[in-house]
């Protein structure tokens, strides 16, 4: 009796034990969409690649971040004017931040107090209080239609692309001020940080390049430029970047080429070009480097790109044109 | 005795606070606009008869408007140029003495580039007259073809696409649809029948097929029915598709919908070839139509776009090419490197051969971009925007 009472005890623990690991891992590596033309988020299983929700957000969501410390996932709804907040728990909308008009891209403080986005309409930067919702400051004049932004690994400065003045604009957030302008190729889109914040890369749309800016000296050290066979150069449109965790690789998502170029991050050569769909734009890498994850605006899809073969392994259909894409492990 | 001293440093203090304050103090720029007052495009041709009375409709409709916006603009531009920028326009009375008057305004006012809104055979005169100053000129409104294929001068640069951009547009797209068969319809001011030569070199280009070309009048004269009355100036022909000059505008709004075989209307009415368009949904042009609107309370047209990228160009060349030796707007314009963001899609320059502006053209409804040309299936061995306009070849500019 004894025996059999532990023998049941035994499968029920093993089989809850089971089940857990399985809801465990389930919820573990998940990517995030944004749907900016079907104003919702496609949440995908980066162990199945199936998907497991779609939630709706506020009008043309475009970027997203996700706060690890209270699992929720910030994402700008352009046209409703605000930062949507979702629990990643129950996956429901939780509470809106001020942003001022239009926000599109915007970024995180290190120590996820603050964040930081660009006004595109009306040439301004709006640093928010997270926890509160609210507008700490507005930074005017930060150039036409500002775009990428990024606060420095140190969380002391924020590096702001502008697409209309073909700068980027670095300001102190906790102040206010704008501290110096670089001028870059044209139309700056987005930007990231190497080498522990020595260096500031950006993307130039129009120009079909990448800057590279030295962080200490605020001056350009290099310019990357893409060239592939039967690609013309009028369509290598860089847009947007997944730095490897291990520091030794950019990707970067070439536009209307439909192709992901993998550039070595120490001596700037572009080591391979990956072909995804139609206007690849949005990026994004798994902890272990060996998922790129990458959003086609134009062929509402994304791909999903094994970085050891260089290939795309999958493409899955989500909502209206997927502008961010976010992996949360 | 200490007094003096102290006074001394006092004065010098003074003094070198006020050279520090020169040395931040930009230097001006300054940009002259020139139109005319009475200028036929801005009368009220064209303009439906309700939307003259309306109250709702605005009437004033000059690309100085588009200027404005260019200079709001490229005012945060001024801290990598280091230069202010200053707009300073003046509207022409008579014609006659436009050219000087433009001249002196020029020398008073130090002035280093112009922006001119004029019609073709007004502009080129200009132009010519003010040509010993080796200033450069940017065309933000004349279409004309001789302007870009042997009517030319070094210091005129063109943002307005030639008429035979918008009519190769066309040709392209109807090349693409298979729709060949072309019936034109030719409109009484000369204006309207280089619009029509356009076409028929365009459809040339592109193996479209001309069934006929014939002469509208407005009126209701029983004795011109053919020439008034739509069943009789498109009936008896087989046709694809109906091109119509009408540069004012007033007759070619009655034709869609209303032709004797079913049949897509383009040109002055339908499926209009425009260089910008304010539906378009792409590229930041809703961004920079949503500012130009908040500013004036209308709609932007392309003349509009033409002025406000003109003024772009000209911040763009600043802050890219100023501290290059012998500057000049005229190299920089057409230098390799020069890149200017149209809010079009892709980068634009100046076509060497004769200065116009390469851009894509936007075939537009009355709210909505149908299609944008150059189309994908039309490919040039250098730069695919060249498969619209003016070729190398075939321009006697520059040669």
């Amino acid at each position: 009796m004894q025996i059999k009472k532990l023998k049941f005890n035994f499968f029920v623990i093993f089989s809850s034990l089971l089940i857990l690991l399985i809801s465990l891992n389930a919820k573990a590596d998940r990517a995030v969409i944004s749907n900016e033309g079907s104003d919702n988020i496609t949440i995908i299983d980066l162990n199945t690649y199936e998907i497991l929700n779609t939630i709706e957000s506020g009008d043309r969501p475009r970027d997203m971040h996700y706060i690890p410390a209270t699992n929720h996932l910030l994402v700008a709804a352009s046209e409703d004017d605000t930062i949507n907040v979702i629990d990643m728990k129950t996956l429901k909308m939780i509470g809106n931040l001020e942003t001022g008009d239009d926000p599109e891209i915007f970024d995180i403080s290190p120590d996820g107090k603050v964040a930081v986005v660009s006004n595109e309409d009306d040439n301004e930067a709006t640093v928010i209080d997270i926890q509160t919702g609210k507008i700490i400051r507005v930074i005017e004049d930060v150039g036409i239609e500002p775009e990428g932004v990024n606060f420095t690994p140190d969380g002391k400065l924020v590096f702001i692309t502008s697409e209309g003045t073909n700068t980027i604009i670095i300001i102190d957030p906790w102040i206010g001020e704008i501290i110096e302008e670089v001028l870059v190729g044209n139309r700056p889109r987005r930007g990231a940080f190497a080498k522990n914040g020595e260096e500031y890369w950006v993307t130039n749309e129009l120009g079909g390049t990448v800057s590279v800016i030295d962080t200490n000296t605020f001056s350009i050290k290099h310019t990357i430029n893409f060239e592939r066979k039967g690609i013309r150069s009028s369509e290598i449109t860089p847009v947007d970047f997944a730095m490897s965790n291990d520091g030794n690789l950019a990707y970067i998502t070439l536009g209307r080429s439909k192709h992901v170029a993998v550039v070595n991050t120490n001596n700037y050569e572009v080591i391979d070009y990956i072909l995804a769909g139609s206007r690849v734009w949005g990026a994004a890498i798994t902890k272990d480097d060996k998922i790129l994850i990458v959003t086609n605006g134009q062929s509402d899809d994304i791909s999903i790109i094994d970085t050891d073969k260089r290939a795309s392994i999958k493409s899955i259909a989500v909502g209206i044109t997927p502008h961010t894409v976010r992996i949360i492990e | 005795m200490r007094i003096i001293p102290l006074k001394l440093g006092i004065i010098l203090l003074f003094l070198s606070s006020i050279n520090s304050l020169c040395a931040n103090e930009k230097e001006d720029f300054n940009i002259g606009y020139y139109d005319l007052e009475k200028d036929i495009r801005y009368d009220e041709w064209g303009v439906h008869p309700v939307d003259i009375r309306s109250k709702t409709n605005q009437l004033y409709k000059r690309p100085l408007a588009g200027a404005k916006l260019g200079l709001k603009d490229i005012k945060p531009f001024q801290r990598m140029a280091k230069v202010k920028f200053k707009l300073m326009d003046m509207r022409i009375k008579n014609i006659d003495t436009a050219a000087d008057e433009i001249l002196n305004h020029i020398h008073k006012n130090n002035i280093k580039i112009v922006l001119l809104d004029f019609p073709a055979s007004e502009l080129i005169n200009i132009v010519s007259k003010i040509s010993d100053l080796n200033i450069a000129v940017i065309n933000i409104s004349s279409k004309n073809n001789e302007l870009r294929s042997f009517n030319c001068n070094k210091n005129l640069f063109h943002t307005i696409p030639s008429e035979r951009m918008l009519t190769d547009s066309l040709a392209q797209y109807l090349s693409d649809k298979k729709w060949r068969k072309v019936l034109i319809l030719t409109g009484p001011l000369e204006i309207d029948k280089s619009k029509s030569v356009s076409f028929i070199e365009s459809a040339k280009q592109f193996g479209l097929k001309i069934v006929d070309n014939r002469s509208f009048l407005l009126g209701n004269d029983p004795r011109a029915r053919d020439q008034n009355d739509l069943d009789f100036l498109t009936g008896s022909a087989k046709y694809d598709a109906v091109y119509i000059s009408d540069t004012h505008g007033e007759f070619s709004y009655k034709v869609p919908f209303a032709t004797h075989i079913p049949s897509t209307v383009l040109g002055s009415s339908g499926l209009t070839p425009r260089a910008w368009h304010w539906s378009y949904l792409r590229h930041g042009a809703p961004q920079v139509h949503g500012r130009f609107e908040r500013m004036n309370k209308r709609r932007m047209t392309e003349e509009d776009w033409a002025a406000w990228v003109g003024m772009r160009a000209i911040a763009e060349a600043l802050v890219r090419f100023k501290n290059n030796e012998n500057f000049s707007f005229q190299d920089a314009f057409v230098s390799e490197e020069f890149k200017l963001d149209g809010s079009k899609g892709p980068v634009l320059n100046f076509r060497k051969w004769n200065r116009q502006l390469r851009q894509p053209i936007m075939l537009s409804t009355d709210n909505w971009v149908t299609s944008i040309a150059p189309l994908e299936s039309f490919v040039h061995r250098v730069n695919n925007l060249d498969t619209i306009g003016i070729d190398s070849k075939t321009s006697k500019c520059g040669k």
